[in-house]
C-alpha cells in the first residue's frame, strides 16, 4: 500500500520518515507486534519512506501467511493506519524512533561518499545549506506534527494497493 | 598474440598507496584479543564481537543462523520487545549473523551510549532463553522467505551447483529445506549459543569516536557481564568434498521463462601470494562492468542484464563461480559464451592497455574498502577468518600492478579450463 508523499524540499521528511518507523520499522512497532506477532497474519510487515527529489512514496506492506487473504491483511494495515493520526504516535515511541534516527544519522556521515552524495542531493534541490542539518529537524518534529500529516496523507482514497500473488 | 579491438572497460584514474593504520590488538579481558580503531569527531562507534567458527566449523547452518538473529528474543525478566525497546531508547543497535567462516554481532550506538547498550546486551545475551513464541515468529517469517526463494532459478541453479560440485559431505552442499525449521528448539539454540561463546573463538574490534574513559568503561564491562563462558570451545566439524568429473546439471522451476546459470570449480590451491594475481584475471573475466564477459554478453550481444564471476575463499581452498540469469532460448548461447571468453584468455594475451585498466579499476577498488573508519572492523576480519597478517593488505597495490599480461595468460591457462568447471543451469530447461 502506497501512498504519494510531497517533494524532498518541502522538507517534511522527517515527520514522514519518523511515522513510518514509529508504525513500522522495527520489532516494536505496531505492525510487526500487532499483525505478525500477537494476529500471525503476516510473516513479515513494514512501513518506510522513500523520499524523491519530486515526489516521494510512504510505504506500507505484509507478507501474508498462508490460509489468510489479500482483504484481511489489507484492513488490518488500513487500521493500523487509521489509528496513525490517533493514539500509535506516542511520546515514547517518539523518542525512541528519533533516537535511532539521529544515531543513523551520524553513522552514515562517517562515509565519504555518503557526505558527497548528501552534499549533491541538497546543492541539486538549491538547499545545500540544509545539508547538516537534519538531526535539528528531527527534532523539532512533535506527536501533533505525526498525527496531522497521517491525518492529511494516509487517507483511503489517496492510497495506491497492490496485492501480489506469486504463482505457485 | 595479441587481439587489439577488445572493448575497452571505462578510463580510471591511478591510485598510488593504500593508507591504514597496523593496529595490533591488545587484551579486551577474559583473554579476547581487541583492535581498537579511533575516529575523531564522528559522534559514533560500534562494537563488532566476532566468533570465528562460522557454519564451516560448527555446521547445523541453519540452527546457527536462528541463534544469532533470536539472540536478543528474550530473558527470563524481559520479553522482546521491552529488550529491543531498550536498545532503541538508547538510540542502539545490535544485529547478529552467522556466514561461512565466523558469526558476528554488532553494537552500533552514539558513543556516549555504545557502554550503556553495549551492558544491556551482554545481559540480554546471557539471559537469552529463546522463547518459543519468538521461535515460531522466525520460523514463519523464515519458511516464508525461504519459499520465495525457492520459486526462483537462481535459488536452484546455486544449489544444483554446489550439491554436485561440493556434495552433501561439504559445508556449502548442505542447504536447509522448508520442514528442517521445525527441528530448532529453544534448547538447541541454548546450546549452541553456550559452545560459540569461548574465548578461543572471540576476537573483537571496536571501531568509532570513543575517549578512553569510554572505552574503559566497555572493558570494565566486559570483565564483569562477558564472562559466561563455555567449558570447552566445540571442535570443528569435519567435512568431504565430493571428487568426481564437472558435469552440467539441468533442474526445471515452474512459471519461468528465465534460466539462471552457474559456472563454479572448486578446491583451488593457490597461496595466497598468487591471490591477487588471480584477482586480476578474476576481474578481467567478469570482476567488474567493463569485464570481458559483461561487454560481450551484455553491452554486445545484449544476452542478459547482468553477468559475474567472483573468486571466494570459503574454507581453505579457493572457488570460483560465474553466474547470469538469461532467457530460455538463450541458454546454449550464453554457456558457448562465457566458455569462449575462458578459453580466449587462456589462448590470446591481453593487451596491456585492458590489463592497466583492469589494474587500475581493482586498485581503486581495494581502496574504497578502506573508506572511513569503520570499513576497518570488516578488513581485521578478514584477516583474522583466514589467518593472514597486514602484509597481505600491504601488498595489495603492488602485487596487482605487477601483474603481466604473460602472468595472466599463464593462469587462465591452468585455471581456466572451460571442461574444468560445473555447469548448473535451472529453470525453464
Amino acid at each position: 500500500m502506497a501512498f504519494r508523499t510531497p517533494a524532498y524540499a518541502e522538507l517534511d521528511w522527517p515527520v514522514a520518515g519518523l511515522l513510518a518507523d514509529i508504525c513500522g520499522g522495527s520489532e516494536t512497532s505496531p505492525l510487526h507486534v500487532e499483525l505478525v506477532k500477537e494476529q500471525g497474519l503476516f510473516a513479515s510487515a513494514e512501513a518506510f519512506h522513500m523520499k524523491g527529489l519530486s515526489e516521494g512514496l510512504w510505504m506500507v506492506y505484509g507478507i501474508l501467511n498462508e490460509g489468510r487473504t489479500h482483504e484481511e491483511g489489507e484492513a488490518a494495515l488500513r487500521g493500523i493506519l487509521d489509528r496513525c493520526s490517533t493514539d500509535i504516535p506516542s511520546e515514547e515511541r517518539l523518542v525512541r524512533c528519533r533516537n535511532m534516527a539521529t544515531t543513523r544519522l551520524l553513522f552514515e556521515e562517517t562515509n565519504p561518499m555518503n557526505r558527497a552524495q548528501k552534499l549533491c542531493y541538497y546543492e541539486n534541490i538549491g538547499l545545500l545549506e540544509h545539508a547538516g542539518k537534519e538531526a535539528a529537524l528531527l527534532d523539532a518534529v512533535n506527536l501533533s506534527h505525526l498525527k496531522q500529516w497521517a491525518a492529511e496523507h494516509l487517507r483511503p482514497e489517496k492510497s495506491n494497493v497492490i496485492y501480489y500473488s506469486p504463482r505457485a | 598474440m595479441m587481439k587489439p579491438d577488445r572493448k575497452l572497460g571505462p578510463q580510471g584514474k591511478t591510485i598510488d598507496a593504500l593508507h591504514f593504520e597496523h593496529v595490533n590488538p591488545t587484551g579486551f579481558g577474559h583473554a579476547v584479543p581487541l583492535w581498537f580503531f579511533p575516529a575523531r569527531d564522528c559522534g559514533v562507534a560500534r562494537i563488532y564481537l566476532y566468533y570465528k567458527g562460522g557454519i564451516a566449523h560448527h555446521g547445523e547452518g541453519l540452527l546457527h543462523r536462528a541463534m544469532h538473529q533470536l539472540m536478543l528474543s528474550g530473558t527470563a525478566d524481559s520479553p522482546a520487545e521491552t529488550i529491543h525497546a531498550t536498545l532503541e531508547s538508547l538510540g542502539a543497535t545490535a544485529d547478529g549473523t552467522a556466514d561461512l567462516l565466523y558469526c558476528q554481532h554488532t553494537i552500533g550506538a552514539r558513543s556516549s551510549k555504545l557502554a550503556d547498550a553495549f551492558r544491556r546486551f551482554l545481559e540480554f545475551r546471557n539471559g537469552a532463553v529463546f522463547p518459543d513464541s519468538e521461535l515460531e515468529v522466525y520460523r514463519t517469517a523464515a519458511a516464508s522467505e525461504l519459499k520465495s526463494r525457492m520459486a526462483t532459478p537462481r535459488y536452484w541453479s546455486y544449489r544444483k551447483l554446489m550439491e554436485q560440485m561440493v556434495g552433501s559431505g561439504h559445508f556449502q552442499g548442505q542447504f536447509t529445506n522448508l520442514e528442517d525449521y521445525a527441528a530448532i528448539t529453544p534448547a538447541l539454540l541454548r546450546t549452541a549459543a553456550e559452545e560459540v561463546w569461548n574465548p578461543a573463538n572471540l576476537f573483537v574490534v571496536i571501531c568509532g569516536d570513543l575517549n578512553e574513559p569510554q572505552l574503559a568503561d566497555i572493558r570494565a564491562i566486559w570483565q564483569e557481564h562477558g564472562a559466561a563462558f563455555a567449558a570447552t570451545p566445540r571442535d570443528p566439524k569435519s567435512w568431504t568434498h565430493a571428487a568426481h568429473q564437472p558435469v552440467h546439471v539441468e533442474h526445471a522451476v515452474a512459471n519461468t521463462n528465465q534460466v539462471s546459470i552457474y559456472f563454479g570449480k572448486s578446491e583451488l590451491d593457490i597461496p595466497d601470494s598468487g591471490y591477487y594475481k588471480m584477482l586480476v584475471l578474476n576481474t578481467l573475466l567478469g570482476g567488474f562492468f567493463g569485464s570481458r564477459l559483461m561487454q560481450n554478453i551484455r553491452e554486445q550481444k545484449g544476452l542478459t542484464y547482468g553477468i559475474h564471476s567472483s573468486l571466494l575463499k570459503p574454507g581453505p581452498h579457493y572457488q570460483w563461480l560465474v553466474s547470469s540469469d538469461v532467457k530460455a532460448e538463450n541458454k546454449a548461447l550464453v554457456i558457448e559464451e562465457i566458455k569462449r571468453e575462458m578459453q580466449e584468455l587462456r589462448e590470446v594475451s591481453v593487451s596491456a592497455d585492458e590489463l592497466g585498466k583492469v589494474q587500475q579499476y581493482l586498485c581503486g577498488n581495494i581502496k574504497m574498502g578502506f573508506d572511513g573508519i569503520f570499513s576497518m572492523a570488516a578488513r581485521v576480519r578478514e584477516l583474522q577468518v583466514h589467518g593472514r597478517d597486514y602484509s597481505f593488505m600491504d601488498s595489495a597495490l603492488q602485487e596487482i600492478r605487477a601483474v603481466s599480461p604473460e602472468e595472466i595468460q599463464s593462469l587462465a591457462y591452468n585455471f581456466l579450463d572451460p571442461n574444468s568447471f560445473y555447469i548448473a543451469s535451472a529453470g525453464a530447461v
